[in-house]
């Protein structure tokens, strides 16, 4: 006998596992509301079948809405009952009859199967029941078989039985708040050891790891921290989570912490033979994470220009190792005449002195020159449809020693020497 | 002084952003003296620009850029009439030699040959030099230009819009031009009038690229540069190189070119040794004459007489002869044709078979038509029926006047409504979800609430005014109105031209096969003083041509449209009564509420009818006065004692743009070329000087004439009240002789009128499920499709005596034109045993054909067991579209029934409806009958019994939603049930209560009150109701 439990506006989705749990080890969750488990073993706790789905239900509170619970003796037909009858129902072996108005769009069917019953003006499970076997499954195929025993309740089919998904959390309460972080990095050693040797015993690494902290003050903090490779050493773990903590230090004395290892399948690479070496992945993250804490979050990676016209517009990707050498692309002719040029990070606010709408002079920290040669103004601007609509005006301008500058005017009418050409 | 010499317009689709007057305006507004557009391989906005550099006066150069194969695009401008000939035969050489639309470039050879009078810039970035010099070929690429152009035609350009590698190029032009002696000029290479408008020009971008503008990145302008500038600005830009601005004048002094010199002919016809087109021509309208006018009067031969002297003096006998040829192909094919439009009011038009309406036994103007002050070419409709026989006439005259000689007149598609609403959502990033509420916030119905406005409707529609890219998709949506999204292809307009077209405006493939079209418009070739032939399919025409033909096969009996009986009683009976459903023009529900107050007695009045649900007779208020008149309830008063010649047959009012005419002439001694150029300055709606100098002149006409004060100004106010929308009597005259046909047709020989209507669908104001339950009601009766004995079409069968229309083959849903010819081709050979036999046989069958065919019981005839339904039908079927296999394929079929149950009549109705789109069984409300009794529902056959304002109840399937803008937000319904129509009418402010219930529901009940005047009911709607039904819906047509 089967059990199947259908909450169609249950909010926690691990509810109906919980529950399932504590009568079955094993169940099917055939939908988000929808579970469905053996209970031909409760027989010897609970005599009167009638006392099973009593039992069912004292799991949910009073006032989660609308449960139904449906006994059947096949999963399928449990899953039916549950679905379209209210409360507590339980039919017996071969009961076609409790089924037999249900509306056809109780069954999962193909959308030609559907147009065919619709045509021929099969709309309930009787009228499946009734159509001859050997005519149904000439016209459907053999699909057709299954659904003619579900519609007379004699499906038999085992539980497509659902292994719960591990979970790598642990949570640990202190009696007395922790101030410092060496304390709280001995006991998140511990709890990263313990989790990491699960990790490694269920074949699978972690690809990222989730912290929160509760403070002293009520509050809760969080850290989610991402990993480009998956770790699986509980070491270089810690090690990344002391980098990000002293980046991100917690504002109050610390009562509680929960950790939560995000799994996922251990990297394996085989490198070659002749292949250069490269820093192992783990020390390369420990050493981002110690030059992202120094220089700060979004202030590391890989710049990659982006596509529009404004000059010096990038992102920071994140870096990635990439094995084996890349051969460097061409530089085409045109690229090769051009002058290097060497940006000044941050620009240099400068003043300008203009003369029939050319600079004359400039002066700016390190560089006060009269202006030999002014080519410009070159003029870009873009982004109107956004709320930061950009608009500059560039010039390159050459100083009396000879040195070539590029100098920005920004709407405002500031003016910046932007770097210089080498 | 400085001309721009290099701009795009909108015309090069996408790749500019401003319209060709827009630039014109700028360009005059700057003190631009000259302006040259050069469009993508185009010179589809050349006209207007030529137009509008008239108005503003400034010189307008053309010119095109020609996509080159390497492609790069080369700037040419048109030097003289050669070049201009040159660069229209380029472009047409590039674009039917790729033979798809929009696509095409050309070779060093094509540019060497058509090179002559043209003169070559060397362009922007997109340019060959800067093609070159990325090439490191630049010397090479001048060489080239040089030795295809001549070293005089070949100008370097040089353009400045504030870009680094920009002025790299100009560095190296510059150094170029030194080295090869070439003159430099300057341009700004313009996309925009203004520099606004360079989001206009972004947004295009994007959607030529199909992409979003956050992700378009170096695809969108540098900057904004590149808009008209001023000769002050361009000579601060090129202060370093003055002689290239200087350049700019000298070009354009040589540009000698213009539109007004363009060289169009119109082909001679060929006519016999010793005649000449005039000679032959008059014969010809001889030989009509006698047989249209017997006896001739010395009216109608004086007219005739006048006519062929205009002809001659106009030199258009070429024209009459040319179109009389098409006319005589349809006659000889067996096409029936007819010509519409001013053409009706000629009697040479008559005598020649292009027309049906005698003008002078009307007693029509000829002017309206022809007259030498307007110095324009006649313009003939010539109405032919719809699909292959028109496709047949279209076909002739390329064949006759060859590939280069004739081609359909372009139709510019523009951004409207929806489809700029979508592009810049798209653009804009929204999601598909937001486009969709963004597209219904266009406008869906003709009448427009004024309180309405774009804050409001996006605020209702979930859209901030605060975010950036809302604001500026309303920004960009009213910018992007008018402007041309991609050249389409006219419905019949077709030009002809004495030796090759393709030297007056460039030909290009259109998408249909076959057909190839000019880059003009039909106003553009107007405009160019080019003859335009318009080659219209009318539903209607070949509904009487395929009426004919039944009735010649099923009633063995000779129609003659031409001579039909004039006053037939039934018809007139019919027309009174409003029984029009299916009658050319006048079935319209206006058209049947204001018949039963006209009452036609005579074909006059039919023409009165016609044009009479107009926005001109409404707009100008003259419907009403006119309506009272005829049933007596108002006095028949004139304007004036003079006018009373025109407007008597109008009962004083006036309803015709020919009257217009007339009383200007009578009124103020206008000529008739005059008042044709009265009605046309009032027919532009922005012509204000135009018609404030008309006007002017009218009023001293009538002073001169002793007609002054208030009389003056009411013949003012009608005249101007009216000319902008005004209908020409001619043309009601044709389309009354249609409607008159379709009547006749429909009155004696309803199976065959119902066949050939079935049979040309989709036309007309109703569907033709409503078509059947009327001709229902009219005691016809209708058989279902039959796969044993239905043809493609409807046909007639003979059945007990009486004619039926048996439905065909075309009406199964699904079902495809090849596997209904295969099953037709099978048949002949052997009738059908069984559904097995048909699948064997016809295996192009379908899945989707064969249950389609079931469904609506065509396939029940092939079994002959008693009670067989159409159920057994998709028992059997579904089992012949699984094969058995090899093995089994010889097998006996067993035969034990099939176990499912017969449809019900609900589903047996919903099985015909959604196969069929039509029921030839009971109407859905027929269902309902009982339950609307029990609920006090009136049938729409009883409604006329109730009086005015009494309480009703009505109920049906609607069948026709209307918010015409003339009615002031007043919605009309039409409700259909088993005994007829009903018509409602709901007011705004309902309207806006039931919107969803009125838009969403298949069939509503009303409750209202009767209003029942000169036996036309309509129902004011009070409160409105879904009403629950089973049925499907009845096929409605929403009209804006």
């Amino acid at each position: 006998m089967y059990a199947c439990v259908y909450a169609p506006q249950l909010v926690d989705p691990n509810t109906l596992e919980e529950c399932a749990l504590s009568f079955s080890p094993s169940f099917e969750k055939r939908d988000a509301n929808t579970i469905v488990f053996g209970i031909t073993g409760l027989r010897l706790l609970y005599p009167q079948l009638e006392e099973i789905p009593r039992a069912i239900r004292k799991h949910f509170t009073a006032s989660t809405p609308s449960v139904n619970i449906a006994i059947a003796h096949s999963p399928d037909a449990a899953v039916l009952v549950a679905r379209h009858f209210n409360g507590i129902t339980i039919i017996s072996e071969g009961s076609a009859k409790a089924l037999e108005n249900l509306s056809v769009k109780a069954l999962t069917l193909s959308p030609e199967i559907a147009e065919a019953f619709d045509l021929w003006g099969i709309h309930t499970f009787r009228d499946i029941a009734e159509l001859p076997e050997a005519g149904m499954v000439a016209r459907l195929g053999p699909q057709a078989v299954e659904l003619q025993q579900m519609a007379s309740g004699l499906s038999r089919r085992p539980l497509l039985i659902e292994k719960a998904k591990e979970v790598f959390e642990d949570r640990v309460e202190f009696d007395e708040a922790i101030e410092l972080l060496e304390p709280l990095l001995f006991v998140l050693g511990r709890s990263l050891g313990d989790l990491c040797q699960k990790l490694r015993a269920s074949g699978m690494a972690a690809a990222g790891i989730d912290l929160k902290l509760d403070l002293d003050d009520g509050s809760d903090f969080e850290r989610r921290i991402r990993f480009p490779f998956p770790f699986e050493r509980s070491r270089t773990l810690l090690k990344l989570i002391n980098l990000d903590l002293i980046a991100h230090p917690p504002p109050a004395p610390i009562k509680a912490l929960a950790l939560r290892l995000v799994p996922t399948l251990p990297r394996v690479v085989q490198e070659g033979l002749l292949t250069p070496l490269s820093p192992e992945p783990d020390k390369l993250e420990v050493t981002l994470a110690r030059i992202r804490a120094l220089v700060g979050e979004g202030n590391l990676g890989v710049p990659q220009l982006l596509n529009t016209h404004r000059p010096d517009a990038f992102l920071l990707q994140p870096l990635e190792v990439v094995r084996g050498l890349r051969a460097p692309t061409s530089i085409s002719s045109d690229e090769r005449q051009k002058l290097a040029f060497r940006f000044f990070r941050p620009a240099l606010p400068a003043d300008v002195s203009i003369w029939l709408d050319r600079p004359q002079r400039v002066s700016a920290h390190g560089i006060r020159s009269k202006v030999v040669t002014a080519s410009g103004p070159w003029r870009a601007s873009g982004g109107w449809w956004t709320n930061i609509p950009w608009d500059r005006d560039e010039w390159d301008i050459e100083l009396a020693n000879g040195n070539l500058y590029r100098l920005c005017r920004e709407p405002d009418g500031s003016w910046k020497i932007e770097g210089a050409y080498d | 002084m400085y001309a721009e010499l290099h701009a795009r317009s909108a015309f090069s689709f996408l790749e500019g952003a401003s319209l060709p007057e827009g630039l014109a305006w700028r360009a005059a507004e700057l003190g631009i003296p000259a302006l040259a557009i050069l469009d993508k391989d185009s010179v589809s906005g050349a006209v207007r620009f030529h137009l509008a550099a008239k108005k503003v006066g400034i010189r307008a150069h053309i010119g095109a850029e020609i996509s080159a194969s390497e492609g790069y695009r080369i700037p040419l401008l048109a030097e003289t009439r050669l070049g201009y000939q040159n660069l229209c035969r380029l472009i047409t050489k590039i674009k039917l030699r790729s033979g798809k639309k929009g696509e095409g470039s050309a070779t060093w050879e094509d540019l060497a040959e058509h090179a002559k009078g043209l003169i070559c810039l060397t362009g922007d970035e997109e340019g060959p030099l800067a093609y070159g010099l990325r090439r490191r070929e630049g010397p090479e690429f001048i060489e080239k230009l040089t030795e295809t152009f001549g070293e005089r035609n070949v100008y370097i350009e040089i353009c400045r819009h504030f870009d680094r590698e920009e002025e790299v190029r100009n560095q190296a032009a510059l150094e170029l031009a030194k080295r090869f002696q070439l003159p430099l000029i300057a341009s700004n290479g313009v996309r925009q009038a203004t520099k606004d408008e360079r989001e206009i020009m972004d947004a295009l971008t994007c959607v030529r690229h199909k992409t979003k503008i956050s992700q378009a990145g170096k695809l969108l302008s540098t900057n904004s540069e590149r808009h008209l500038k001023s000769a002050g600005e361009m000579k601060r830009l090129f202060a370093d190189i003055p002689q290239a601005i200087e350049a700019t004048m000298e070009l354009g002094s040589r540009l000698a070119f213009t539109f007004n010199d363009l060289g169009y002919e119109f082909p001679r016809y060929p006519v016999p040794q010793g005649e000449t087109m005039d000679s032959f021509l008059r014969k010809r309208v001889d030989e009509g004459a006698r047989s249209r006018y017997r006896p001739m009067s010395p009216r109608a031969q004086a007219q005739i007489e006048h006519e062929l002297a205009m002809i001659k003096k106009l030199k258009l006998a070429g024209y009459f002869l040319i179109v009389w040829d098409v006319v005589e192909f349809c006659r000889h094919q067996d096409i029936l044709v007819q010509g519409r439009g001013s053409a009706a009011n000629s009697a040479v038009c008559y005598s020649l078979g292009i027309t049906a309406v005698d003008p002078v036994g009307m007693d029509l103007l000829f002017e309206r038509f022809l007259s030498e002050e307007r110095g324009e070419w006649p313009d003939i409709d010539l109405d032919l029926p719809s699909g292959d026989k028109r496709e047949r006439a279209i076909q002739y005259v390329y064949e006759r006047y060859g590939k280069l000689g004739a081609a359909m007149t372009a139709n510019v598609i523009t951004y409207r409504g929806r489809s700029a609403a979508r592009d810049l959502g798209k653009v804009l990033g929204f999601d598909e979800n937001e486009l969709a509420r963004l597209a219904k916030l266009v406008p869906q119905w003709g009448w427009k609430d004024p309180k309405e406005t774009a804050p409001r409707q996006f605020e209702e529609a979930g859209f901030s005014l605060d975010n950036p890219l809302v604001k500026k998709f309303l920004e960009l949506y009213v910018g992007i109105q008018d402007l041309p999204r991609h050249l389409g292809q006219h419905s019949g307009g077709m030009i002809v031209c004495q030796g090759q077209l393709d030297s007056v405006v460039p030909l290009e493939p259109a998408t249909m096969p076959g057909r190839i079209v000019v880059q003009w418009d039909k106003d553009d070739c107007a405009s160019m003083g080019i003859v335009k032939v318009d080659l219209l399919g009318l539903g209607m025409m070949a509904v009487l041509e395929d009426s004919i033909e039944l009735i010649r096969t099923h009633y063995d009996e000779e129609v003659d449209l031409a001579h039909l009986p004039p006053d037939d009683p039934t018809v007139y009976h019919a027309l009174q009564r409003a029984d029009t459903i299916g009658l050319f023009q006048i079935e319209s529900r206006a058209q049947m509420s204001s018949l039963p107050r006209l009452r036609p007695e005579k074909f006059y009045d039919l023409v009165v009818q016609v044009a009479i649900i107009r926005p001109g007779p409404i707009v100008g208020q003259m419907m009403h006065p006119y309506l009272r008149r005829r049933q007596g309830r108002e006095p028949v008063v004139c304007l004036h004692p003079s006018l009373e010649s025109v407007l008597e047959r109008t009962l004083g009012v006036p309803l015709f743009q020919e009257q217009l005419l007339r009383m200007a002439m009578i009124a103020a001694d206008f000529t008739a070329g005059e008042a044709e150029e009265l009605r046309r300055a009032f027919g532009f709606k922005r012509a204000e000087a135009r018609m404030s100098d008309v006007e002017e002149k009218l009023r001293r006409g009538m002073n001169k004439k002793g007609i002054v004060g208030d009389v003056q100004d009411l013949i003012i106010q009608s005249i101007t009240s009216f000319a902008l929308y005004g209908f020409p009597e001619s043309h009601a005259a044709s389309f009354a002789l249609l409607a008159y046909a379709s009547a006749y047709l429909k009155c004696h020989y309803l199976p065959a009128f119902m066949a050939a209507m079935l049979n040309n669908q989709p036309m007309g104001f109703y569907s033709p499920m409503t078509l059947i339950k009327d001709a229902q009601r009219h005691g016809l009766h209708f058989k279902p499709v039959d796969i044993t004995c239905s043809d493609l079409l409807a046909t007639i069968e003979m059945h007990e005596g009486e004619k039926w229309v048996r439905l065909g083959l075309n009406y199964v849903r699904g079902l495809r034109e090849q596997t209904a010819r295969a099953i037709l081709d099978q048949r002949v050979r052997a009738p059908f045993k069984s559904i097995d036999d048909l699948k064997r046989r016809v295996p192009l069958l379908h899945k989707n054909e064969i249950r389609q065919l079931s469904q609506v019981g065509a396939l029940n005839p092939l079994k002959q067991r008693r009670g067989f339904h159409r159920r057994d039908a998709l028992w059997e079927s579904e089992l012949a579209l699984r094969s058995a296999g090899p093995l089994f394929n010889k097998l006996e079929e067993t035969d034990q029934g099939s176990p499912l149950k017969p449809m019900t009549d609900t589903e047996r109705l919903n099985a015909d409806l959604k196969g069929t789109g039509v029921t030839i069984g009971k109407h859905p409300m027929a269902y309902h009958r009982r339950r609307m009794n029990s609920i006090g529902v009136v049938p729409a056959r009883d409604l006329k019994y109730l009086s005015t304002d009494a309480p009703v109840k009505i109920a049906g399937a609607v069948i026709c939603r209307q918010r015409p803008g003339t009615a002031r937000g007043l919605l009309f319904l039409s409700l259909e049930d088993e005994t007829g129509i009903s018509n409602a009418v709901v007011l705004p402010d309902l309207f806006e209560r039931f919107r969803f219930v009125i838009v969403g529901s298949e069939y509503l009940l009303i409750k209202g009150l009767v209003q029942n005047i000169d036996d036309v009911v309509t129902v004011k709607a009070l409160f409105v109701e879904s009403l629950e039904a089973e049925e499907r819906g009845v096929p409605s047509h929403d009209f804006h």
